[in-house]
């Protein structure tokens, strides 16, 4: 892949055989896949940018997310997943980072638990896919589309600060369509999957880091020791403080920590 | 002309805080069944059972049911179990469903062999009717909002083969997959019982129901967009190479009949009284509006020209009557709500008629704060004075019901072809 200029991400439309997958690029290095939260993708973010100074970064909306059209047969975030693992190997990446965010976490895992060889390291950003103990993750199909969305941050002031203008026109319907796909292919289990666990325990040899905000409103933080009882080898870092949406209040700290990920724990 | 009669049958606890004007304002789907009374609920089911015989007693050609969800405004949630009842207690009447709830039923079979029993305990005398139902319905049972329309077709084809034909059969859907379909009950009316399809606000509903040739009930809807939406139905039709007529079509309006106009007046202003209801225009009080529009439940770029109204009372703007949109002065100058003596009632009765021209009237009386002998009072009077009168407007103004000409090919049928309605 050529050395693109970090400050030009570079939109395109790869026709997979499933469908046009709308895919943002930039940056020079290792390929590194990001995937986008169940809110819908953010478009290119500081996060984006501090990857895109070591890796070549790919953002793919993922389908039915963005500017990727809904794959209608779609049931459940491996489906996602199946679509992804394709979309990578028609980019020829070979081995590559891959990072999932919330519910784009969720889909890395499944990428994972089927494909851990294609991969170098996986950092899974307050994923859901599994089941929290004795807690529940936040049901958006019960929360206003504006107040799920504010759930995602730690404070008011962060919220507002990410999103100043919740009259914007184009905002509403792109929470809806999402909230519209999230119905599709997670319904119930809402979130998380029984399976899943059982499916990655096979990834021992793959890096993995979990990362997490402690003031996750969205998915109990207490989660990731479940995601580190399913993979050992898995460290985990805390952000204190930090909402949901990581990737937006910590871009630099968790870029750095996705580019020097900390040792395996013993 | 056929004539049903509907409530939506109310959990009455004038103690509650949820009960209506003088309380405070409700948020549909946050009150708890912590404040339901097993007791209340006994006697007012009962009551609702004894004004269903009356009304069978009165002439009233079907007693209509409804089924809604996790709510204190209608208690028929399994309104099959009601259905079973009135199958047993009355004797002539048809028992009328609108209607179950299709995309709901995790298992479709379930509802086939329900309403086939009904139809044989009561000799045939079952309407079903379908819904896809409210957010409130999916929200309850957690039905997958988003293929709420596919499985809701999926789920008649199937009910509809197990009753017409042999089994055991295998189904295998994309929605439904059945190993052996084969239940020990088939309807009583042949080759099934009719059906009918309410709706309110759904394009894609009135074109499947037209479609279908199954007769559509529009419940509580102003008189103009109504008769819009009927001439929908007719050019579908025709597209379908039918004749569609008044047989078709159902208008559902609030009326309540008593001894003088000043007490019918203030009687029926107990409609929008009672436990809050989102669905009974001026009793509204708050909603959640995603729980109403649950994710991918309705195609909001597909409505019928009920819309506007329904957009008008959610403005909370003036009326076109110059009434605060829903109130009961509004209803009533628009005969959403017809109250007053029989003369005067048929009055207005017969003016909606010529308006709307629908061979289905479906009289809702009998709900909100309303007492028992609210409701008696109007059932007595409507039998002995307005039914009759209203069978004769119907002769006159040629509104022949879905048992006097077939819906499905405009054909008049005989005194005893009920069984084609549908």
């Amino acid at each position: 892949m050529s050395t693109l200029d970090p400050a030009v991400p570079r939109i395109e439309v790869l026709n997979l055989a499933h469908g046009p997958l709308s895919l943002t690029t930039a940056g020079g290095g290792p390929p590194l896949v990001v995937l986008h939260q169940d809110v819908g993708p953010f478009g290119w973010t500081a996060f984006h940018e501090a990857l895109a100074e070591r890796f070549t970064v790919y953002a793919p909306d993922m389908p039915g997310f963005g500017e990727s059209p809904r794959a209608e047969w779609a049931r459940h975030p491996r489906d996602l997943a199946a679509i992804l693992l394709n979309a990578a190997r028609h980019l020829g990446l070979g081995t590559y980072t891959l990072v999932g965010c919330g519910f784009g976490g969720w889909v890395a895992a499944e990428m994972a638990a089927f494909a851990h060889p294609e991969l170098s390291a996986l950092i899974l950003v307050a994923p859901a896919g599994v089941k929290p103990e004795g807690q529940f993750i936040l049901d958006q199909v019960l929360e206003d589309p504006f107040e799920y969305l504010r759930a995602g941050f730690s404070n008011q002031e962060s919220f507002e600060h990410h999103f100043p203008d919740l009259k914007d026109k184009a905002l509403r319907p792109r929470l809806d369509s999402a909230r519209e796909n999230i119905a599709r292919v997670s319904w119930k289990p809402y979130m998380y999957s029984y399976e899943l666990p059982e499916t990655l325990r096979g990834a021992v040899e793959l890096p993995v880091t979990v990362a997490w905000g402690t003031a996750d409103r969205v998915i109990p933080v207490t989660a990731a020791q479940q995601y580190r009882a399913i993979l050992p080898q898995a460290s985990v870092r805390l952000f204190d403080g930090a909402g949901h949406f990581l990737e937006l209040e910590r871009p630099s700290e968790l870029a750095e920590l996705i580019a020097s990920p900390v040792d395996a724990p013993a | 002309m056929f004539i049903g009669h509907f409530t939506e049958r109310p959990y009455q606890d004038p103690a509650a805080k949820f009960y209506g004007a003088g309380k405070e304002e409700l948020t549909d789907l946050v009150l708890s069944n912590g404040d339901y009374d097993p007791k209340i609920a006994h006697s007012l089911y009962n009551r609702y059972f004894d004004e269903k015989l009356t009304a069978e007693a009165m002439g009233f050609d079907g007693l209509m049911l409804n089924e809604h969800h996790s709510t204190p405004f209608t208690m028929g949630s399994v309104c099959n179990i009601e259905a079973s009842i009135l199958a047993r207690i009355t004797t002539k009447a048809k028992i009328v469903l609108l209607g179950n709830l299709l995309a709901v039923r995790s298992d479709p079979i379930f509802l086939a062999e329900e309403l086939a029993m009904i139809d044989v305990i009561s000799q045939g005398r079952l309407i079903s009717g379908w819904v896809r139902g409210t957010g409130r319905e999916s929200l309850s049972h957690n039905a997958q909002t988003p293929f709420n329309w596919e499985r809701f077709q999926e789920a008649h084809d199937l009910i509809i083969k197990t009753w017409t034909e042999p089994g055991p059969f295998r189904w295998e859907g994309r929605h439904y997959q059945l190993r052996y379909v084969n239940p020990w009950a088939k309807p009583y009316q042949k080759p099934h019982m009719p059906i009918w399809v309410p709706g309110v606000l759904s394009y894609n509903t009135l074109e499947w129901a037209a479609r279908h040739r199954f007769p559509y009930i529009m419940t509580a809807t102003d008189e103009e967009p109504t008769r819009q939406c009927f001439e929908i139905y007719r050019q579908i039709a025709n597209d379908n190479g039918y004749d569609a007529g008044p047989q078709n079509y159902g208008y559902m309006v609030k009326l309540h009949v008593d001894e003088t106009q000043e007490l019918a007046e203030e009687t029926a202003e107990k409609l929008l009284q009672g436990p809050s209801n989102p669905f009974l225009e001026g009793n509204q009080g708050t909603v959640k509006p995603w729980l109403q529009a649950l994710p991918g439940l309705t195609n909001r770029n597909n409505m019928l020209p009920t819309v506007a109204s329904r957009a008008n009372l959610a403005g909370r703007g003036l009326s076109t009557t110059g009434f605060t949109p829903g109130s009961y002065k509004d209803q009533r100058a628009k005969r959403g709500i017809i109250a007053g003596t029989p003369k005067n009632v048929l009055k207005e009765l017969r003016a909606a008629l010529e308006n709307v021209r629908p061979g289905i009237i479906m009289i809702w009386d009998g709900d909100g704060a309303m007492t028992h002998d609210d409701t008696m009072r109007s059932l007595r009077l409507m039998g002995s004075e307005v039914l009759p009168m209203i069978r004769e407007y119907a002769k006159e103004l040629d509104l022949p019901g879905p048992f006097e000409v077939d819906p499905a090919s405009g054909m008049r049928l005989g005194a005893e072809s009920g069984a084609s309605a549908g």
